[in-house]
């Protein structure tokens, strides 16, 4: 555990969440005995940060993927305090998506970001982002035309006939919900505007510029690179003390979020050697990475994605404690290149979403989505994540003139009772 | 997708994969003929092969504005020749001090990159690669590279990973008489687009497309998802037939309907109601409040 900072460390161990309330709770005073002594029971009492909800399940204070979908599908979205792992698909396509819409959200939130990669500058991506729709929200009324060409009848009455239970159910697919305060619809063709990015606070940190400015540039050019976060970890740790985030130097004013993202971490070129071979020289730098770095959220008002290319990490043990290192696991399969893709069955999507692990925080159980079959699927302004079912078969091969019988006689049976009731003809039955 | 990227020139880092019963060396030669005629300047790194096999075939009126690095006959330095490329001049400064600062756009060939990877560390030859092609230099503006890679000389894992880094990966696998090439490139936007490609490389060095499939064309032969199910999904005429015809207790079909009808109009089923003296008859019309 040499070189990490060692007060951090200890404390990652340590189960309970940073509870951002505890400052501010229970400063009522108790007045005089004249009161009874019970006390109703209150909740401690969450700072208002904007871009964060308390959770309905267990009151930690959430914030916003930027997908909707994805908070949703992780049960109501991101705890503070906690680190997101998304495994990449084979091209990093959607991974990378995904971590613009977690920093496009701080953005619009007025969070401040801290983005760390090896493989783009920070100033790109950051200019990349893409750009909230604030203004129109995809109306119901899209929808709905929406699924009548897509072809799903669209009488609630007539579409479930014999599971008519599952029409109460929840839907997973999560449309755009009202709320505008905590998450956002993007638009991927559009970047975000330049005046929305300079309002928020950002730090980056770049692999190669970073270690190109050490008087040991020549060690870097031949071969001796070291593998090592420490680097990464030290900058974070600056951020994180020097804006005030871990307590210790008490924000006076608003309190805020801090979004970390990391992009790629562990790949080749963060100077790691996991994805290139299965016994690596370092085959802790990057567990004890994740392990620091988890104590330093703990203790902090931040919150954490970091995506990972675990389909190159080529020993699966590293795999595992990495998992295990991290509170969320969402594993993205891309159907890109993929027999998949010309798969009938996945035509609507551009691939599948595995979620590997939901924290449990401060409870025994977890909000974990109860279904496993989830895909998603990218549009220009939507990125959603949907249960995975057929598309309705439309071909004529399927029987469907029963069912014509059966809503006409339907009809004559609602008529019949009309007219019963109306005491004028005999009783049907 | 094959012939565009080579008229065009694809940005960034392109890497042929190749192997020893197919050597991609032609297909190296055929795209740097396509970048020297769209006028670029060509800078060859060469550890694979000497100036006098490189050049053996090469067509005469290009040969003379091809700048060639001898990384082949003095790898090591030894002869402490200046102009020899050895492997520490495989870094971004030394490179771009060769290149110097050229008008015209510039390719750099390095023939092969596994040369370099079996003495210099996957990271840094990657943060190399990466240094050259993603940030303009000085200058001169993006370079392009263009390297041939002995696939079969490294591991799989060595191949994913260098894969990442490289915005066009053209794996070069036989099929019979003509070289089956899979393309796959990525777009600055991070959309990737693959294909397979069959072809004949001409004595010209230009490609002569044999056979093309991408993954559109591709979506024809598609799969049935309901092909490997554990129970039956379609029912034969039969059985719709036999589906048709039976009649489902709890469902009030037409027929039903009509013999019940009948059968109460005919019949002398009656109800008789005999009025309890206890029971409190209400004579008013309990809707009568409604306007019925």
């Amino acid at each position: 555990m040499e070189g990490l900072p060692q007060c951090t460390a200890l404390r990652a161990g340590c189960s309970k969440m940073a509870a951002p309330s505890n400052q501010g709770v229970n400063c009522r005073e108790m007045s005089a005995g004249t009161e009874t002594s019970f006390r109703r029971k209150v909740r401690g009492k969450l700072p208002a940060i904007r871009g964060t909800r308390p959770s309905v399940h267990n009151g930690q204070l959430l914030l916003s993927t930027g997908v909707p979908s994805l908070d949703h599908v992780l049960g109501g979205g991101l705890a503070v305090g906690t680190l997101l792992l998304i495994e990449e698909d084979t091209y990093s396509t959607y991974s990378n998506l995904l971590l613009k819409y977690f920093l496009a959200e701080g953005v619009v939130n007025g969070h401040e970001i801290y983005i760390a990669s090896a493989s783009e500058d920070p100033a790109n991506i950051l200019k990349d982002l893409p750009a909230p729709l604030t203004d129109e929200m995809p109306k119901p009324d899209d929808r709905k035309s929406e699924k009548q060409t897509s072809g799903f009848t669209e009488d609630p009455q007539e579409t479930m006939k014999i599971a008519w239970r599952y029409q109460n159910m929840a839907k997973v697919e999560s449309l755009p919900m009202s709320s505008t305060r905590f998450g956002h619809y993007y638009d991927i063709s559009k970047t975000i505007s330049p005046e929305m990015l300079q309002t928020a606070k950002s730090h980056s940190f770049y692999w190669p510029g970073t270690f190109l400015n050490q008087e040991d540039s020549l060690l870097c050019s031949s071969c001796e690179m070291t593998c090592d976060y420490y680097r990464l970890l030290e900058s974070i740790q600056r951020v994180i003390h020097e804006g005030g985030y871990d307590g210790s130097n008490p924000q006076k004013r608003q309190k805020n979020i801090l979004r970390i993202g990391i992009q790629s971490l562990g790949s080749v070129l963060w100077g790691d050697d996991i994805c290139s071979s299965e016994h690596p020289q370092n085959l802790h730098s990057l567990t004890r990475f994740l392990y620091a770095l988890r104590g330093l959220l703990r203790t902090s008002l931040s919150t954490c994605v970091i995506t990972v290319p675990a389909h190159l990490i080529q020993n699966k043990a590293i795999m595992l404690r990495v998992r295990n290192l991290s509170d969320t696991v969402v594993g993205l399969e891309s159907f890109i290149g993929s027999e998949k893709e010309t798969n009938p069955l996945y035509k609507d999507y551009h691939g599948l979403l595995h979620v590997h692990q939901v924290p449990r925080l401060n409870s025994l159980t977890c909000d974990a989505s109860d279904t496993k079959d989830l895909a998603f699927k990218l549009k220009r302004k939507l990125f959603a994540i949907e249960r995975l079912h057929l598309p309705p078969d439309l071909s004529d091969t399927v029987s469907r003139l029963s069912k014509q019988d059966l809503a006409g006689s339907a009809k004559l049976l609602s008529s019949g009772c009309g007219t019963a009731a109306a005491g004028e003809k005999h009783l049907d039955f | 997708m094959l012939q565009e990227l080579r008229t065009t020139g694809s940005p960034g880092i392109t890497i042929i994969s190749d192997s020893v019963l197919l050597p991609g060396r032609d297909l190296l030669l055929s795209f740097i003929l396509a970048s020297l005629q769209r006028g670029e300047q060509l800078h060859v790194i060469a550890f694979d092969v000497s100036r006098e096999d490189f050049f053996a075939g090469f067509p005469g009126e290009f040969a003379s504005r091809v700048t060639f690095h001898d990384g082949f006959s003095d790898p090591l330095g030894w002869e402490s020749d200046p102009s020899a490329f050895t492997r520490d001049d495989f870094t971004v400064t030394s490179i771009m001090k060769r290149v110097g600062r050229p008008e015209l756009p510039v390719t750099i060939v390095l023939d092969s990159l596994s040369w370099i990877l079996a003495r210099i560390p996957l990271t840094s030859v990657c943060h190399t690669l990466l240094g050259l092609t993603a940030a303009p230099h000085e200058g001169c503006g993006k370079l392009r590279m263009l390297a041939l890679l002995h696939g079969d000389l490294h591991s799989p894992a060595l191949l994913g990973s260098l894969s990442t880094v490289v915005d066009t990966f053209l794996d070069v696998r036989g099929s019979g008489e003509h070289l089956h090439v899979c393309v796959r490139h990525r777009r600055k936007t991070g959309k990737v687009i693959s294909s397979g490609e069959e072809l004949r490389i001409l004595d010209t060095f230009a490609l002569d497309i044999m056979m093309h499939r991408d993954s559109a064309t591709r979506k024809e032969n598609e799969v049935d998802p309901t092909k490997d199910l554990t129970f039956n999904l379609r029912l034969s005429d039969t059985e719709r037939e036999r589906k048709e015809s039976a009649a489902l207790p709890y469902v009030f079909s037409s027929n039903k309907k009509s013999s019940l009808l009948s059968s109460s109009s005919s019949s002398s089923a009656k109800i008789y109601y005999d009025p309890d003296p206890a029971d409190d008859v209400d004579d008013e019309d309990p809707d009568d409040d409604l306007d019925v």
